[in-house]
């Protein structure tokens, strides 16, 4: 009786022991989603789909101006014009690297242009510095493909470096170290920061200001990405740095910081800039009104000169303009919207540097050009179509190479460690991201620049989202081994009484039988 | 049957709990300690449960309220009487549990009456029942998990009546009760096996046999869970409340601190295998309930209170209202106290506990001089008072037991081999 009492009590323990059998097989399961590695790979070899950056210039060539007279009746022939331009600009801007990784298909279509009197304001954009009536077919092609050069030879360095060379070189970039990392939603902050609101109170219009000089650009630009804008005043902005000071005789003294001191101008312990807001990357924007005892405060160049424009631009992270209220001032200094003008034109051209417009007449003027070549103004936008043309193209260039490298990264993560847990969304991330690549890639082929954006924004994101999920994180994984470590401590102690148990009852059980037979017999 | 002093044990406990609610800062402290009200038994969060459900807004959307619906259908009816009712509710549950005891105590020593006894014990009176709802009702323990309002009160209550109902040999009132208990907070489902037993040794009718009554009684049982689980559907309107309520105690969703075991465990665990020890910690708690129903099946109540302390250390949202009747279940067999080894140890490691428990607790969160490990320290100490009581109760009956058949060994070592 007591016998059977205890097989019971063991029988039972270990029903529920192997009822947790199935169970152990099924929490510790390793989930791997299949992740498309082939797909990656083919495209971090560059083989899944040849990028290319096409580029189609209509010339309007007028053939026949009205009432002029015709030198040569030769009709001007148009296919040999556009082979000859396409071939001076590609010699030109031909790479100095033999394996080439980006194309750049050029068309040139050369369109008979009567001209019309309503035209003629157009016509001196580009304009021949010899001032001759008749351009002669060499002119053309000689003007051209200067003008062509000159526009695209900036955007495809630029672009070929993106996506031919390693992430080392692009640092080393001055200007790709300016810009900022693309989002497709940024978050602009000004700041007017005031350094002793004892002596002096002060108050803007900004809303006003945005509204009429950073509207217009920023809706431009919002092709690329999106800007959310909101605005404070700090009072009690002391400066991290102290100015020197600069005597000078007859005229006013003054106070100045150097090149040197003006990457610790941000008091980053006490001015409260980072936003809680959203999770956007921010763009800072800083209108710095000094301390009455530190006025008026200027900022000297390399050379020791006071810089004209009183500001400056932190890289990656935001634009600074010090403003010294004037002597008079006292009690409360209120910015209008006019007051603002100048502040606003220097933040919006550190805007375009942040967010990698390049000035298309500094590439000009690096060129050598026996033909002087101005480009129409921009009035309201303060950003070209020629310039954000240059910016589209670059960002896609970035946002594909940098949605590869993540992908890339992600399956050599989920290579390096067989524990690891990868699921369902995952995959699908990732398929929709190569899937984004695809598009983006094919739109490129057809030209279609703001669908390729459009894509490739798409990509970067999905490849982001996949490789940042919180279930894709190495630390979370171990090897094999550790797993003893884990089921060690708790099992060792508990299995040894339960097969001992098991052990004895056995032995027990057969006695009994050997007793059985020794008494039968 | 009572005497004169047992006559003013009720009053004193029931008058005792209500000026406790009186003072607002006693009653308001005890509401929040982690040691006393858990995130599935606090009167918090089911006055936040009960106001959205007021509201007609689904009670469960919050993620803050874990409670059976029938707990807001209850104050509800209780809140909308008066302000006072609820202190007197829960005083008088308490002292109602205190009376269950009484009548627990009686039964079991009616039941034991022709037992075979040891020699000493034919001479001593057993213990006065009313002695034993004083153990329970004047527990600091159990004030405190009352005055703070826990709703684990009903459990408790449940479960003592079930016991009752049983040895009573009521078998459906008894499933009644214990179906409640479940339906409540879940691991008093461990207790039907032992209620069954208890029914079918003492209870002389014509099918009585174990099998027989263990068929009827888990019938019972499932019926009337079935129906509590539907109604609470009907009243709440979705199923959802199953996740909320027992889901949050079987895959400890809230990891909120408390005197048990697995909220430090589960704060540190690899997330790859929580899901693996959940099942190990869950199954753990069950796996006694075999062995002891079939090893100590001639002690039927014992087993009960075997139980019901292994509930208090390795459930998952245990506080010390479950220990509180556990320590008032244990005087019912005061006959094994004479057996008892670690009584010394064990009280200390209750009194180090509670004394450091709040001190540590206080060092963590609001002084910020100590850390998680202190407070998970003392809960380990605490619950190592509690095994050590099992094991000593285990130890204490086994061998009460062998002495009964073996008069010679009294006194001797006994070496199991």
């Amino acid at each position: 009786m007591p016998d059977s009492t205890k097989r019971l009590v063991i029988a039972s323990v270990w029903a529920v022991v192997l009822l947790g059998l199935p169970l152990w097989w099924k929490t510790t399961a390793v989930y791997r989603a299949q992740l498309p590695f082939s797909q990656i790979d083919s495209w971090a070899e560059r083989k899944a789909c040849q990028l290319s950056f096409p580029s189609t210039f209509v010339i309007h060539l007028a053939s026949i101006a009205d009432g002029e007279p015709q030198a040569h009746n030769r009709p001007l022939d148009f296919a040999v014009i556009q082979e000859t331009i396409t071939s001076h600009v590609n010699n030109r801007l031909a790479s100095t690297n033999a394996r080439e990784c980006v194309e750049f298909p050029l068309h040139v279509n050369i369109q008979n242009w009567p001209i019309t009197s309503d035209m003629k304001n157009l016509l001196h954009h580009i304009e021949p510095s010899n001032s001759k009536q008749v351009i002669a077919i060499a002119d053309i092609e000689e003007v051209s493909s200067a003008v062509i050069t000159a526009i695209l030879k900036g955007e495809r360095e630029r672009v070929r470096s993106l996506a031919c060379d390693s992430e080392l070189t692009e640092r080393s970039n001055l200007d790709g170290a300016r810009t900022m990392k693309f989002s497709p939603t940024y978050q602009m902050t000004f700041s007017l920061m005031n350094g002793n609101p004892d002596s002096l109170q002060v108050d803007w219009d900004i809303e006003a200001a945005v509204n009429t000089y950073l509207k217009p650009f920023i809706s431009e630009v919002s092709l690329v990405s999106n800007f959310t804008v909101d605005s404070q005043i700090q009072h009690y902005a002391d400066l991290a740095v102290t100015p020197q000071f600069m005597e000078r005789q007859k005229l006013p003294s003054y106070y100045y910081l150097t090149p040197q001191t003006l990457p610790h101008f941000i008091n980053s312990a006490e001015w409260n800039l980072a936003s809680a807001i959203s999770s956007y990357p921010t763009i800072n924007f800083i209108l710095y009104i000094p301390a009455a005892d530190k006025t008026p405060l200027r900022i000297h160049d390399d050379k020791g000169q006071p810089l004209r424009s009183n500001a400056f631009l932190i890289p990656r992270w935001g634009g600074i303009a010090i403003k010294n209220p004037p002597k008079a001032a006292s009690g409360k200094l209120e910015f209008s919207k006019e007051d603002l003008k100048p502040f606003m034109e220097i933040f919006v051209a550190q805007l375009r540097g942040l967010i990698g417009i390049h000035d298309l007449k500094k590439t000009m003027s690096s060129l050598e050009s026996s033909y002087e070549i101005s480009l129409a103004p921009t009035p309201q936008t303060a950003v070209t179509v020629i310039e954000m043309d240059a910016v589209v193209k670059q960002r896609i260039a970035e946002n594909v190479v940098n949605s590869i490298a993540t992908l890339k990264s992600l399956a050599q993560l989920v290579m390096d460690i067989p524990n690891m847990v990868v699921l369902d969304h995952i995959r699908t991330e990732v398929q929709l991201s190569l899937d984004s690549l695809n598009q983006a890639c094919q739109a490129l082929q057809q030209e279609d620049y703001l669908k390729a954006l459009q894509h490739s924004i798409h990509a970067i994101e999905r490849s982001e989202k996949a490789f940042f999920d919180p279930t894709m994180v190495s630390m979370l994984y171990f090897p094999d081994e550790h797993k003893y470590a884990i089921y060690m401590p708790l099992f060792v102690p508990v299995s040894v009484p339960l097969i001992m148990a098991v052990i004895k009852q056995l032995k027990e059980y057969k006695k009994e039988k050997r007793e059985q037979k020794v008494k039968a017999e | 049957m009572m005497t004169r002093k047992a006559i003013l044990i009720p009053p004193l406990a029931f008058i005792l709990r209500i000026v406790l609610f009186n003072i607002p800062t006693i009653a308001d402290t005890l509401a929040t300690r982690v040691e006393v009200v858990t995130p599935i038994t606090s009167f918090k969060r089911l006055t936040e449960g009960l106001y959205l459900y007021e509201n007609s807004v689904p009670p469960y959307d919050n993620g803050i309220f874990h409670q059976a619906p029938f707990l807001l259908v209850l104050f509800s009816a209780l809140t909308s009487l008066s302000p006072l009712a609820i202190p007197i509710v829960y005083a008088g549950v308490d002292t109602f549990i205190g009376y269950a005891l009484v009548v627990i105590t009686q039964m079991k020593q009616k039941n034991y009456a022709n037992a075979p006894k040891l020699e000493v014990e034919k001479e001593m009176a057993p213990i006065d029942p009313w002695t034993v709802a004083a153990l329970y009702l004047f527990n600091p323990l159990t004030i405190l998990s009352c005055v703070s309002k826990s709703t684990l009160i009903f459990t408790n209550l449940s479960v003592v009546l079930s016991v009752a109902l049983a040895l009573k040999g009521d078998a459906i009132y008894s499933m009644f009760w214990v179906a409640i208990a479940s339906y409540l907070s879940f691991y008093p489902a461990m207790l039907m096996p032992a209620l069954v037993l208890i029914i079918s040794k003492w209870t002389p009718s014509n099918n009585s046999t174990l099998v027989k009554q263990a068929r009827a009684s888990t019938f019972y049982f499932v019926a009337w869970l079935a129906l509590f689980l539907i109604s609470s559907r009907i009243l709440v309107g979705s199923w959802d409340y199953l996740y909320s309520t027992y889901g949050t105690i079987l895959c400890l969703t809230d990891l909120t601190p408390n005197v048990g075991m697995f909220w430090y465990f589960f704060i540190e665990m690899f997330d790859q295998f929580r899901n693996f020890f959940l099942v190990v910690f869950q199954l753990h708690a069950f796996i006694f309930v075999a062995p002891l129903c079939i090893k100590i099946r001639e002690h039927p109540v014992f087993v009960i209170i075997v139980l019901s302390g292994m509930m208090s250390i390795l459930k998952s949202y245990p506080s010390v209202g479950d220990a509180a009747l556990f320590l008032g279940l244990l005087p019912v067999h005061d006959e094994l106290f004479k057996y008892a080894r670690y009584g010394f140890l064990v009280t200390n490691l209750y009194l180090y506990s509670a004394a450091l428990a709040p001190i540590f607790w206080h060092l963590w969160i609001y002084a910020g001089s100590g850390n998680a490990n202190f407070f998970y320290a003392i809960t380990l100490v605490y619950n190592l008072g509690q095994v050590l009581l099992l094991i000593d109760l285990v130890y204490a009956v086994l061998r009460r037991s062998y002495d009964i058949a073996n008069p010679h060994t009294i006194g001797k070592e006994v070496v199991h081999k």
